[in-house]
């Protein structure tokens, strides 16, 4: 379960930019959550709701967008976004691809004031 | 509506949602832009940790894989072997007990234990805060053996120089389809007891062809830590690094 242990940095991070930039409230925040990375949006969403957060935190509604990989395929070199791990080369069938991206989770915005 | 789901029942009052602090509004709401990595924490730690290791000349290597697939068995037959060639650390990873720090400190090595708790995987800190209960050991190899899962350990850099993940012969063949991510992070795979083989049916080759689609150059070896099949060739992966 590192949804937990994601939502505590997702928590500390935006802390620290209400600290520095002298917020009242976060309203909401969005998250890209890369679709070859080992994360739950649902699990996120769960932990998110259920921890106990600072004040300014307090109600603060989450957004998940997936994100995929930029993968580029070594047989014909045409690029194209990585869903699933599996998931062959649209154009040529090939499943060997470099990859890039598609396995982190950033913190895209927040809305707050 | 339910936010969770979209389903019928009513929005679950969450804990986060009470007691709520008197809004008093100052300004209209703002969006602001971060791009903000949400493992930077844990990639800092890792950056000073890989520091840390250069500075000091340690090979780190993290070891992956479920639990049971023989990752304490394989370290204490390396230590064993690499007495007298070269010094060797170590750090446990296990949601609790002593156990395993207690079989490596057996072999004649320094050893801190881990016990995670809660946390299904090691970070950079905890390696961090490990680091300090260890002697200094100049050039030495850093065995990491973290906590046995396929899943979790993958998202967390520890600041190592190289990722190995091991699949026993006792597992299905086709771990590296159903947990792509840990093989798409490592730098070696290890196929270990390889002297069950002939009970068991699982197929290398195969194994292996389903690795490499998830990374087209990953290396590998096949080893029996017990009987010393294939161990030459694991010391002397190690030994490059």
């Amino acid at each position: 379960m590192h949804e937990l242990s994601l939502c505590q940095s997702l928590c500390q991070s935006l802390e620290q930019e209400i600290r520095t930039r002298r917020l009242t409230r976060v309203l909401s925040v969005q998250l890209a959550v890369g679709s070859l990375s080992c994360v739950e949006p649902q699990a996120l969403e769960f932990c998110f709701g259920a921890m106990d957060k600072a004040a300014p935190l307090n109600g603060c509604k989450l957004y998940i967008r997936r994100q995929p990989g930029d993968a580029r395929c070594r047989q014909c070199a045409s690029c194209y976004p990585l869903e699933h791990w599996l998931d062959p080369c649209p154009a040529c069938g090939a499943l060997e691809r470099d990859l890039a991206g598609g396995d982190d989770v950033l913190i895209e915005q927040m809305e707050a004031y | 509506m339910c936010g969770i789901c979209g389903c019928d029942l009513p929005e679950p009052r969450l804990i986060s949602e009470f007691p709520r602090a008197p809004l008093k509004i100052t300004a209209a709401p703002q969006t602001i832009t971060l791009h903000q990595d949400l493992l930077h924490a844990n990639r800092d730690q890792a950056a000073l940790n890989r520091d840390w290791f250069s500075r000091h000349r340690l090979s780190a290597i993290n070891l992956v894989s479920s639990p049971g697939a023989g990752k304490t068995t394989l370290l204490e037959q390396t230590l064993t072997r690499l007495r007298g060639r070269r010094g060797a650390l170590v750090i446990e990873g296990d949601q609790q007990t002593e156990l395993d720090a207690a079989r490596i400190r057996a072999t004649g090595t320094p050893a801190v234990q881990i016990q995670t708790g809660q946390a299904c995987h090691l970070d950079a800190s905890m390696v961090h805060r490990a680091l300090h209960q260890l002697p200094e050991s100049d050039g030495a190899l850093l065995l990491i053996e973290n906590v046995g899962n396929l899943i979790c350990p993958a998202m967390f850099d520890l600041g190592e120089k190289a990722r190995v993940v091991l699949v026993s012969v006792t597992e299905g063949d086709d771990k590296p389809l159903k947990y792509p991510s840990i093989f798409h992070h490592a730098e070696l795979l290890l196929i270990t007891k390889t002297d069950l083989l002939p009970h068991v049916e699982f197929n290398i080759q195969k194994c292996i062809e389903y690795a490499r689609r998830i990374q087209p150059d990953l290396p590998y070896l096949e080893l029996c830590a017990t009987r010393g099949d294939g161990m030459a060739a694991w010391l002397d992966w190690l030994e490059a690094q």
